[in-house]
């Protein structure tokens, strides 16, 4: 599920590039198959969640996490205030970064997809809606790309963060210093839904 | 976002912490909240923002241009590779139903009264650079010198990337916001990924009617539907007039 998502909006990501920087275009050129390939990928980029969360059985552990993600406690706000640094913070599975950053990737997700329908359909679409859904893009664009970098910066940063991401564990002394909260676990629950 | 068949299996942190709130659901709807009313009202926000990029970076290139928001031209090709041609081998063709057929330089065009249009370029699919700096020859002009005979209908336009064609009516053709043009953007050459050396511009109509790299006039007796008009844009493209809508005409056509 997360490589999935990941791929496609790093395709979708690396195709935008020469379709914002003129400069680039002018080098790449291939413009319509870049369209192609950037509209089909931005499309299926919500299939994987949708999948993730929908099977009766697979979808438990992906469900579960949301629920976790979806709810904030005074913890969470404490833990925004220190960044994390707070060594009283006995943060669960999930942060409060991680749940900021995945909650906001799955509602950018949700407006690039609106705004890009807008873009590539547009003729059932305002031309002042147009103009507005090419802003909100861009926008939004530079806004989902800074997010990542930094997503990607705090998983090397902790290189732990990525074995569990990749292999869906982590070891039991590196769950107790990082994640207190996080209890409750027998072995085969932590696998990770990827 | 309310998983609740899995509710009896929480986590401990958050069962304990009988004020948790559903943070996660509020930041997606907010996102998409806002990326609705962004659609809806970003037409004039992007208006301010645009006009204080211009303001802070009059030039239009460097870093700044590429925020969003700012006024600039995104570059279609409909080919591979960026079609360029210098302005020494540059010729513009004129044929087809007309007394005198002819072959323009680069030069000849220049030598031609000219005409200036500060018109904003907009694009059927929502971006636009407000006024953008024209110059050029009035097609109506071209079309006089050639002659055009009483059967003429339409002008057909070819682009020496070989692919794209676009065509207007001989009265739509006529019209005085119509220029074959050579300098655009300032008192500057327009530049290949511009269409350069020669474009057309046609100031009413959506972005794809003013056919970059034009190579090839020719008159003829009916309207040939051009590149993004066989993938199904509207062939008399008046902006805000065509292509699905009838809102109020962004420039008075």
């Amino acid at each position: 599920m997360h490589w999935s998502t990941a791929t496609l909006m790093f395709v979708c990501i690396v195709t935008a590039i020469p379709l914002y920087i003129p400069s680039a275009t002018a080098i790449i050129g291939r413009r319509e198959l870049l369209v192609t390939i950037h509209v089909f990928s931005g499309i299926l980029l919500p299939i994987p969640i949708l999948i993730g969360v929908a099977g009766r059985q697979w979808g438990l552990q992906l469900r579960r996490d949301l629920q976790i993600i979806n709810k904030w406690n005074s913890e969470d706000v404490s833990w925004f205030r220190s960044w994390g640094r707070d060594p009283l913070l006995r943060p669960g599975k999930f942060n409060a970064g991680q749940k900021a950053n995945t909650s906001f990737i799955g509602g950018s997700i949700l407006v690039m997809l609106i705004t890009g329908i807008i873009m590539h359909w547009f003729s059932i679409f305002p031309l002042a809606w147009r103009t507005g859904a090419t802003f909100v893009h861009d926008l939004l664009a530079f806004a989902i790309l800074i997010v990542i970098i930094g997503h990607i910066t705090y998983a090397i940063r902790y290189p732990a963060t990525i074995r569990a991401i990749t292999t869906g564990k982590v070891s039991r002394d590196w769950a107790q210093e990082h994640s207190p909260s996080w209890q409750e676990h027998p072995i085969e629950d932590r696998e990770h839904q990827e | 976002m309310d998983f609740g068949s899995t509710r009896n299996r929480l986590n401990r942190a958050d069962v304990d912490d009988q004020l948790s709130k559903p943070i996660g659901r509020r930041i997606i709807i907010g996102i998409v909240a806002l990326g609705c009313a962004g659609i809806v009202f970003g037409e004039s926000v992007q208006r301010v923002v645009g006009r204080a990029i211009t303001k802070i970076n009059p030039s239009g290139s460097g870093i700044a241009s590429l925020f969003p928001g700012a006024n600039t031209f995104r570059i279609y090709t409909v080919t591979g590779s960026l079609p360029s041609e210098s302005t020494k081998a540059y010729t513009l063709k004129v044929g087809g139903l007309v007394n005198r057929p002819t072959t323009y330089s680069y030069n000849d065009l220049l030598a031609m009264p000219s005409v200036r249009l500060d018109k904003d370029f907009q694009c059927v699919t929502g971006w636009r650079v407000p006024n953008v700096h024209w110059q050029g020859v009035l097609l109506s002009h071209i079309l006089d010198l050639s002659q055009v005979q009483p059967s003429a209908k339409a002008v057909l336009f070819k682009s020496f990337d070989g692919v794209y064609t676009e065509s207007l009516t001989l009265d739509q053709a006529k019209r005085s916001d119509v220029i074959v043009a050579y300098e655009m953007l300032g008192d500057r050459p327009i530049s290949s990924e511009h269409g350069g050396p020669v474009r057309l511009y046609v100031a009413p109509m959506y972005g794809y009617k003013s056919c970059k790299w034009l190579s090839e006039i020719e008159i003829s007796d009916q309207v040939v539907p051009g590149y993004w008009e066989n993938l199904g844009y509207d062939v008399n493209a008046w902006i805000g007039r065509s292509n699905g809508r009838s809102d109020a005409p962004v420039d008075g056509a």
